[in-house]
Protein backbone atom coordinates (compact mmCIF):
# COMPACT_ATOMS: atom_id res chain seq x y z
CA UNK A 1 0.00 0.00 0.00
CA UNK A 2 1.14 3.03 -0.68
CA UNK A 3 1.27 5.37 2.17
CA UNK A 4 2.60 8.73 0.35
CA UNK A 5 0.38 8.39 -2.75
CA UNK A 6 -0.58 11.41 -4.61
CA UNK A 7 -4.27 12.61 -4.40
CA UNK A 8 -6.14 11.67 -7.11
CA UNK A 9 -7.10 14.73 -9.33
CA UNK A 10 -10.65 16.41 -9.89
CA UNK A 11 -12.35 16.20 -12.91
CA UNK A 12 -11.11 19.88 -14.71
CA UNK A 13 -12.46 21.13 -17.51
CA UNK A 14 -11.13 23.44 -20.10
CA UNK A 15 -11.87 27.28 -19.86
CA UNK A 16 -14.21 26.78 -23.29
CA UNK A 17 -15.90 23.92 -21.48
CA UNK A 18 -17.01 25.84 -18.47
CA UNK A 19 -18.21 28.39 -20.47
CA UNK A 20 -20.70 26.19 -22.31
CA UNK A 21 -21.77 25.16 -19.59
CA UNK A 22 -25.80 26.38 -18.44
CA UNK A 23 -26.75 27.60 -14.97
CA UNK A 24 -29.84 26.24 -13.47
CA UNK A 25 -31.66 27.69 -10.67
CA UNK A 26 -32.38 25.78 -8.00
CA UNK A 27 -36.16 25.23 -7.69
CA UNK A 28 -35.96 25.39 -3.17
CA UNK A 29 -35.22 29.21 -3.51
CA UNK A 30 -37.48 31.98 -3.85
CA UNK A 31 -37.32 35.48 -4.95
CA UNK A 32 -38.15 38.96 -4.26
CA UNK A 33 -37.43 41.99 -5.76
CA UNK A 34 -37.20 45.43 -4.06
CA UNK A 35 -38.45 48.60 -5.16
CA UNK A 36 -35.04 49.30 -6.27
CA UNK A 37 -35.14 46.82 -9.01
CA UNK A 38 -32.79 44.96 -7.09
CA UNK A 39 -33.46 40.50 -6.35
CA UNK A 40 -33.27 39.04 -2.69
CA UNK A 41 -32.85 35.59 -2.85
CA UNK A 42 -33.93 33.00 0.02
CA UNK A 43 -32.45 30.14 0.26
CA UNK A 44 -32.28 27.05 2.61
CA UNK A 45 -29.03 26.16 4.38
CA UNK A 46 -28.67 22.92 6.06
CA UNK A 47 -27.00 23.21 9.57
CA UNK A 48 -24.42 21.55 10.60
CA UNK A 49 -24.99 19.05 14.00
CA UNK A 50 -23.02 20.23 15.79
CA UNK A 51 -25.00 23.80 15.61
CA UNK A 52 -28.45 21.82 15.37
CA UNK A 53 -27.94 19.89 18.81
CA UNK A 54 -26.64 23.31 20.16
CA UNK A 55 -29.81 25.17 18.79
CA UNK A 56 -32.33 22.07 20.17
CA UNK A 57 -30.61 22.16 23.43
CA UNK A 58 -30.88 25.90 23.73
CA UNK A 59 -34.49 25.90 22.91
CA UNK A 60 -33.79 26.90 19.73
CA UNK A 61 -36.19 25.18 16.18
CA UNK A 62 -35.64 21.58 15.70
CA UNK A 63 -35.61 22.20 11.94
CA UNK A 64 -32.04 21.15 10.35
CA UNK A 65 -32.48 24.02 7.92
CA UNK A 66 -32.35 27.64 8.23
CA UNK A 67 -33.24 29.97 5.24
CA UNK A 68 -30.48 32.61 4.38
CA UNK A 69 -31.49 35.76 2.66
CA UNK A 70 -28.87 37.20 -0.42
CA UNK A 71 -29.14 40.85 -2.03
CA UNK A 72 -28.18 41.03 -5.16
CA UNK A 73 -26.48 44.62 -6.10
CA UNK A 74 -27.70 46.03 -9.35
CA UNK A 75 -24.70 44.22 -11.55
CA UNK A 76 -25.74 40.94 -9.80
CA UNK A 77 -29.25 41.15 -10.58
CA UNK A 78 -28.57 41.69 -14.33
CA UNK A 79 -26.83 38.79 -14.52
CA UNK A 80 -29.81 36.67 -12.14
CA UNK A 81 -32.47 37.74 -14.40
CA UNK A 82 -30.22 36.44 -17.36
CA UNK A 83 -30.53 33.58 -16.34
CA UNK A 84 -33.41 31.68 -17.87
CA UNK A 85 -31.99 27.57 -17.57
CA UNK A 86 -31.23 28.14 -21.42
CA UNK A 87 -28.65 30.19 -21.34
CA UNK A 88 -25.12 29.00 -20.92
CA UNK A 89 -22.45 31.25 -19.01
CA UNK A 90 -20.75 32.42 -22.49
CA UNK A 91 -24.32 33.58 -24.02
CA UNK A 92 -24.07 35.27 -20.46
CA UNK A 93 -21.07 37.41 -20.74
CA UNK A 94 -21.89 38.28 -24.30
CA UNK A 95 -25.45 39.67 -23.34
CA UNK A 96 -24.07 41.03 -19.95
CA UNK A 97 -20.93 42.78 -21.99
CA UNK A 98 -23.26 44.03 -24.57
CA UNK A 99 -26.07 45.81 -21.61
CA UNK A 100 -22.87 47.30 -20.04
CA UNK A 101 -20.70 47.75 -22.48
CA UNK A 102 -17.60 46.20 -21.11
CA UNK A 103 -14.96 44.28 -22.43
CA UNK A 104 -15.54 40.88 -23.11
CA UNK A 105 -13.13 39.56 -20.66
CA UNK A 106 -14.14 42.24 -18.15
CA UNK A 107 -17.46 40.83 -18.31
CA UNK A 108 -16.06 37.00 -18.16
CA UNK A 109 -14.40 37.51 -15.19
CA UNK A 110 -17.50 39.36 -13.79
CA UNK A 111 -20.02 37.25 -14.25
CA UNK A 112 -18.13 33.79 -13.68
CA UNK A 113 -17.11 34.86 -10.54
CA UNK A 114 -20.68 35.68 -9.62
CA UNK A 115 -21.85 32.17 -11.04
CA UNK A 116 -19.21 30.67 -9.00
CA UNK A 117 -20.33 32.23 -6.00
CA UNK A 118 -23.81 31.37 -6.31
CA UNK A 119 -22.76 27.48 -7.16
CA UNK A 120 -20.88 27.78 -3.86
CA UNK A 121 -23.99 28.70 -1.80
CA UNK A 122 -26.26 26.24 -3.32
CA UNK A 123 -28.03 28.64 -5.22
CA UNK A 124 -27.66 27.40 -8.68
CA UNK A 125 -26.38 24.11 -10.41
CA UNK A 126 -24.30 23.83 -13.81
CA UNK A 127 -25.87 21.38 -16.41
CA UNK B 1 -10.72 40.84 -41.33
CA UNK B 2 -9.21 43.70 -42.11
CA UNK B 3 -6.36 44.81 -40.55
CA UNK B 4 -8.48 48.10 -39.95
CA UNK B 5 -10.24 46.15 -37.32
CA UNK B 6 -7.75 44.52 -35.48
CA UNK B 7 -6.72 46.48 -31.88
CA UNK B 8 -3.85 47.82 -30.69
CA UNK B 9 -1.89 47.01 -27.62
CA UNK B 10 1.03 48.80 -26.28
CA UNK B 11 2.48 47.59 -23.11
CA UNK B 12 6.04 49.03 -21.76
CA UNK B 13 7.75 50.59 -24.92
CA UNK B 14 6.23 47.75 -27.30
CA UNK B 15 3.41 48.37 -29.45
CA UNK B 16 1.35 45.95 -32.08
CA UNK B 17 -1.69 45.00 -33.43
CA UNK B 18 -3.89 41.60 -33.26
CA UNK B 19 -6.82 40.36 -34.33
CA UNK B 20 -10.34 42.03 -32.49
CA UNK B 21 -11.33 38.65 -31.55
CA UNK B 22 -7.77 38.11 -29.57
CA UNK B 23 -7.57 38.95 -26.34
CA UNK B 24 -4.90 39.61 -23.19
CA UNK B 25 -4.45 36.61 -20.83
CA UNK B 26 -1.63 37.72 -19.04
CA UNK B 27 -0.03 41.20 -18.39
CA UNK B 28 3.46 41.32 -16.82
CA UNK B 29 6.82 43.60 -16.93
CA UNK B 30 7.61 43.35 -20.06
CA UNK B 31 5.53 40.17 -20.80
CA UNK B 32 1.99 39.51 -22.70
CA UNK B 33 0.23 36.02 -23.14
CA UNK B 34 -2.39 36.94 -25.90
CA UNK B 35 -5.38 34.53 -26.31
CA UNK B 36 -7.81 33.26 -28.89
CA UNK B 37 -11.39 31.69 -28.59
CA UNK B 38 -9.03 28.30 -28.06
CA UNK B 39 -6.39 29.10 -25.47
CA UNK B 40 -2.95 30.59 -25.82
CA UNK B 41 -2.03 32.33 -29.30
CA UNK B 42 0.86 33.99 -28.69
CA UNK B 43 3.49 34.84 -25.95
CA UNK B 44 5.91 37.98 -26.24
CA UNK B 45 8.94 39.44 -23.83
CA UNK B 46 11.25 42.04 -24.08
CA UNK B 47 13.92 43.70 -22.22
CA UNK B 48 16.17 46.58 -22.61
CA UNK B 49 19.73 45.31 -23.38
CA UNK B 50 23.46 46.75 -22.44
CA UNK B 51 26.56 44.96 -24.70
CA UNK B 52 26.62 42.53 -27.53
CA UNK B 53 23.18 40.38 -28.24
CA UNK B 54 23.94 37.04 -29.30
CA UNK B 55 20.78 34.89 -31.25
CA UNK B 56 22.18 31.54 -30.17
CA UNK B 57 22.54 32.63 -26.30
CA UNK B 58 19.07 34.02 -26.26
CA UNK B 59 17.95 30.54 -27.85
CA UNK B 60 19.89 28.77 -25.55
CA UNK B 61 18.50 30.67 -22.54
CA UNK B 62 15.11 29.90 -23.70
CA UNK B 63 15.69 26.03 -24.30
CA UNK B 64 16.91 26.32 -20.53
CA UNK B 65 13.44 27.54 -19.22
CA UNK B 66 11.33 25.13 -21.02
CA UNK B 67 9.80 21.68 -20.01
CA UNK B 68 12.65 18.86 -21.02
CA UNK B 69 10.26 17.48 -24.00
CA UNK B 70 9.95 21.13 -25.47
CA UNK B 71 13.52 22.05 -24.66
CA UNK B 72 14.47 18.69 -26.67
CA UNK B 73 12.23 19.93 -29.81
CA UNK B 74 13.53 24.06 -29.85
CA UNK B 75 15.73 24.56 -33.02
CA UNK B 76 17.30 27.32 -34.62
CA UNK B 77 14.96 28.06 -38.34
CA UNK B 78 15.61 30.26 -41.10
CA UNK B 79 12.72 33.04 -40.89
CA UNK B 80 10.14 32.65 -43.07
CA UNK B 81 10.12 35.39 -46.68
CA UNK B 82 7.01 36.52 -45.15
CA UNK B 83 8.62 37.08 -41.43
CA UNK B 84 11.72 38.44 -42.97
CA UNK B 85 9.52 41.22 -44.63
CA UNK B 86 8.06 42.31 -41.81
CA UNK B 87 10.93 42.36 -39.69
CA UNK B 88 13.58 44.45 -42.00
CA UNK B 89 13.83 47.00 -38.74
CA UNK B 90 14.92 43.96 -36.77
CA UNK B 91 17.84 41.43 -36.67
CA UNK B 92 15.92 38.59 -36.79
CA UNK B 93 16.00 34.78 -36.32
CA UNK B 94 13.72 32.34 -35.81
CA UNK B 95 13.21 29.06 -33.72
CA UNK B 96 10.12 26.49 -33.50
CA UNK B 97 9.58 23.72 -30.95
CA UNK B 98 6.50 21.35 -30.08
CA UNK B 99 5.01 19.47 -27.46
CA UNK B 100 2.35 16.68 -27.80
CA UNK B 101 -0.67 19.36 -27.70
CA UNK B 102 0.91 22.17 -29.30
CA UNK B 103 3.41 23.64 -31.80
CA UNK B 104 5.77 26.82 -31.22
CA UNK B 105 6.92 28.93 -33.69
CA UNK B 106 8.52 32.34 -33.19
CA UNK B 107 11.17 35.04 -33.18
CA UNK B 108 14.28 36.51 -31.40
CA UNK B 109 14.48 40.06 -32.11
CA UNK B 110 17.10 42.57 -31.59
CA UNK B 111 16.78 46.48 -32.47
CA UNK B 112 19.96 47.66 -33.10
CA UNK B 113 18.41 51.74 -32.50
CA UNK B 114 17.00 50.87 -28.92
CA UNK B 115 19.02 47.95 -27.81
CA UNK B 116 15.58 46.04 -27.12
CA UNK B 117 15.48 42.22 -27.60
CA UNK B 118 12.10 40.77 -27.93
CA UNK B 119 11.00 37.51 -27.95
CA UNK B 120 8.07 36.75 -30.30
CA UNK B 121 6.17 32.82 -30.69
CA UNK B 122 3.01 31.73 -31.83
CA UNK B 123 0.90 28.33 -30.49
CA UNK B 124 -0.67 26.76 -32.75
CA UNK B 125 -2.11 23.09 -33.06
CA UNK B 126 -2.55 23.02 -36.70
CA UNK B 127 0.54 24.89 -38.12
CA UNK B 128 -0.97 27.16 -41.37
CA UNK B 129 -3.86 28.56 -39.17
CA UNK B 130 -1.77 31.61 -37.77
CA UNK B 131 0.67 32.36 -40.58
CA UNK B 132 -1.07 35.49 -42.59
CA UNK B 133 -2.07 36.72 -38.85
CA UNK B 134 1.57 36.25 -37.31
CA UNK B 135 3.14 38.15 -40.29
CA UNK B 136 0.75 40.80 -39.80
CA UNK B 137 1.63 41.09 -36.07
CA UNK B 138 5.01 41.26 -36.98
CA UNK B 139 4.91 43.68 -39.50
CA UNK B 140 2.92 45.98 -37.26
CA UNK B 141 5.39 44.91 -34.00
CA UNK B 142 7.24 48.82 -32.75
CA UNK B 143 9.88 48.64 -29.50
CA UNK B 144 10.36 52.55 -29.86
CA UNK B 145 8.79 55.80 -30.56
CA UNK B 146 10.55 59.06 -31.41
CA UNK B 147 9.01 61.32 -29.17
CA UNK B 148 9.75 60.62 -25.89
CA UNK B 149 6.55 59.27 -24.95
CA UNK B 150 5.33 55.92 -24.70
CA UNK B 151 2.24 54.15 -25.69
CA UNK B 152 0.25 52.39 -23.08
CA UNK B 153 -3.03 50.43 -24.32
CA UNK B 154 -4.26 47.84 -22.91
CA UNK B 155 -7.69 46.57 -22.76
CA UNK B 156 -9.78 49.44 -23.49
CA UNK B 157 -7.60 51.99 -22.59
CA UNK B 158 -4.87 53.88 -24.10
CA UNK B 159 -2.76 56.44 -22.68
CA UNK B 160 0.40 58.58 -23.93
CA UNK B 161 2.85 59.20 -21.39
CA UNK B 162 6.03 60.45 -21.12
CA UNK B 163 8.92 57.98 -21.44
CA UNK B 164 10.38 59.72 -18.04
CA UNK B 165 7.68 58.49 -16.29
CA UNK B 166 7.79 54.23 -15.22
CA UNK B 167 5.18 52.01 -14.42
CA UNK B 168 5.02 51.16 -10.98
CA UNK B 169 2.05 49.07 -10.13
CA UNK B 170 -0.84 48.33 -12.94
CA UNK B 171 -4.30 46.63 -12.16
CA UNK B 172 -6.72 45.40 -14.50
CA UNK B 173 -9.95 44.18 -11.83
CA UNK B 174 -13.73 43.82 -13.90
CA UNK B 175 -14.77 47.22 -13.72
CA UNK B 176 -11.70 49.22 -12.09
CA UNK B 177 -8.09 49.49 -13.95
CA UNK B 178 -5.17 51.10 -12.95
CA UNK B 179 -2.09 52.22 -13.78
CA UNK B 180 0.82 54.32 -11.47
CA UNK B 181 3.61 55.63 -13.18
CA UNK B 182 6.02 57.48 -11.25
CA UNK B 183 8.86 59.98 -11.84
CA UNK B 184 10.87 60.62 -8.69
CA UNK B 185 8.62 61.85 -5.58
CA UNK B 186 5.93 62.60 -8.64
CA UNK B 187 3.08 59.84 -9.07
CA UNK B 188 0.59 59.80 -11.90
CA UNK B 189 -2.65 57.27 -11.75
CA UNK B 190 -4.56 56.58 -14.39
CA UNK B 191 -8.18 55.22 -13.46
CA UNK B 192 -10.96 53.39 -15.23
CA UNK B 193 -13.84 52.65 -14.02
CA UNK B 194 -16.88 50.59 -15.72
CA UNK B 195 -20.12 50.63 -16.31
CA UNK B 196 -20.81 53.99 -14.48
CA UNK B 197 -24.12 54.12 -15.33
CA UNK B 198 -23.87 51.75 -12.46
CA UNK B 199 -21.80 53.56 -10.56
CA UNK B 200 -23.65 56.51 -10.95
CA UNK B 201 -27.23 55.53 -10.26
CA UNK B 202 -26.99 56.33 -6.73
CA UNK B 203 -24.64 58.90 -6.64
CA UNK B 204 -23.35 61.91 -8.34
CA UNK B 205 -20.05 62.49 -9.93
CA UNK B 206 -18.83 64.59 -7.25
CA UNK B 207 -19.74 62.05 -4.48
CA UNK B 208 -18.09 59.54 -6.57
CA UNK B 209 -15.38 61.84 -6.90
CA UNK B 210 -15.22 61.47 -2.68
CA UNK B 211 -15.30 57.93 -2.84
CA UNK B 212 -12.44 57.77 -4.73
CA UNK B 213 -9.91 59.86 -3.31
CA UNK B 214 -10.07 62.23 -0.01
CA UNK B 215 -8.47 65.21 0.57
CA UNK B 216 -8.98 67.53 3.21
CA UNK B 217 -9.47 70.93 3.30
CA UNK B 218 -10.90 71.48 -0.40
CA UNK B 219 -13.66 70.56 -2.06
CA UNK B 220 -14.31 68.81 -5.64
CA UNK B 221 -15.73 70.95 -8.17
CA UNK B 222 -17.79 69.80 -11.01
CA UNK B 223 -17.82 70.79 -14.68
CA UNK B 224 -18.31 70.34 -18.30
CA UNK B 225 -15.32 69.90 -20.70
CA UNK B 226 -16.11 69.09 -23.79
CA UNK B 227 -19.62 67.61 -23.55
CA UNK B 228 -18.55 65.77 -20.41
CA UNK B 229 -19.29 65.88 -16.61
CA UNK B 230 -16.10 66.39 -15.23
CA UNK B 231 -14.86 66.74 -11.12
CA UNK B 232 -11.66 68.50 -10.81
CA UNK B 233 -10.28 68.11 -6.93
CA UNK B 234 -7.12 69.84 -5.72
CA UNK B 235 -5.46 70.53 -2.49
CA UNK B 236 -2.23 71.98 -1.86
CA UNK B 237 -0.13 73.44 1.21
CA UNK B 238 -1.53 76.83 2.10
CA UNK B 239 1.06 78.63 3.26
CA UNK B 240 4.52 79.27 2.71
CA UNK B 241 5.67 78.04 5.22
CA UNK B 242 3.87 74.57 4.25
CA UNK B 243 5.32 74.85 0.44
CA UNK B 244 8.59 74.72 1.62
CA UNK B 245 8.23 72.08 4.78
CA UNK B 246 6.41 69.98 1.98
CA UNK B 247 10.07 69.54 0.12
CA UNK B 248 11.37 67.69 2.83
CA UNK B 249 8.94 65.76 4.38
CA UNK B 250 8.68 62.26 2.80
CA UNK B 251 4.95 62.01 1.56
CA UNK B 252 3.35 64.04 -1.08
CA UNK B 253 2.08 67.63 -0.08
CA UNK B 254 0.41 68.58 -3.98
CA UNK B 255 -2.59 66.26 -5.22
CA UNK B 256 -4.63 66.49 -7.85
CA UNK B 257 -7.87 64.26 -9.10
CA UNK B 258 -9.80 64.66 -12.57
CA UNK B 259 -12.50 62.43 -13.31
CA UNK B 260 -14.17 62.70 -16.46
CA UNK B 261 -17.56 60.85 -17.45
CA UNK B 262 -17.59 59.48 -20.78
CA UNK B 263 -21.30 58.56 -21.14
CA UNK B 264 -21.52 57.49 -24.68
CA UNK B 265 -18.85 54.61 -23.47
CA UNK B 266 -20.48 54.33 -20.41
CA UNK B 267 -16.74 54.66 -18.48
CA UNK B 268 -15.41 57.02 -15.86
CA UNK B 269 -11.69 58.05 -16.32
CA UNK B 270 -9.51 59.62 -14.03
CA UNK B 271 -6.39 61.03 -13.33
CA UNK B 272 -4.32 61.43 -10.10
CA UNK B 273 -1.37 63.34 -9.92
CA UNK B 274 0.63 63.91 -6.80
CA UNK B 275 4.06 65.26 -5.57
CA UNK B 276 6.48 66.91 -3.35
CA UNK B 277 6.09 69.96 -5.50
CA UNK B 278 4.27 71.81 -7.33
CA UNK B 279 2.46 69.95 -10.04
CA UNK B 280 3.41 70.39 -13.44
CA UNK B 281 -0.26 71.46 -15.08
CA UNK B 282 0.98 71.42 -17.99
CA UNK B 283 2.20 67.68 -18.23
CA UNK B 284 -1.19 66.91 -16.34
CA UNK B 285 -3.12 68.57 -19.70
CA UNK B 286 -1.19 66.24 -22.04
CA UNK B 287 -1.81 63.30 -20.11
CA UNK B 288 -5.22 63.98 -19.82
CA UNK B 289 -5.93 64.63 -23.15
CA UNK B 290 -4.39 61.90 -24.88
CA UNK B 291 -6.04 59.38 -21.92
CA UNK B 292 -9.36 58.11 -23.61
CA UNK B 293 -11.47 54.88 -23.67
CA UNK B 294 -11.23 52.87 -26.74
Amino acid sequence: MKVFKKKPKGPSISRAEALDRIPVKNRQISENQLESGEIVICYPVTMRPFFAGLAKRFGGQEAQTQMKKLQLDELGTSVWNLMDGNRSVRQLVKMFAETHQLETREAEVSVTQFVRELGRRGLIAMR
Amino acid sequence: MSLNQWKEIAWYGVRFKIPADWQLGQIGTRYLLIEDQSGPAMEIKWTPLKGKFSHQVHLKRLASLQEKQVRKSLKPEPVSAEWETALTHFEASGFSWESDSTHGRGVILFCPTCHHASLIQFFHKDPPKHNLVASNILNSFRDHRSDDQILWSAYDIRALVPETFELKHHRFEAGRYELDFANRSQHIILYRWAPASVLLSKQDLVQFARSVAVFRKTEPVAGKMNGCDTVEWSVSPASDWGRWVSRFIGKASYYWLGIWHLEAKNRILGVRAEDKKPLDTELLDGICNHYESI
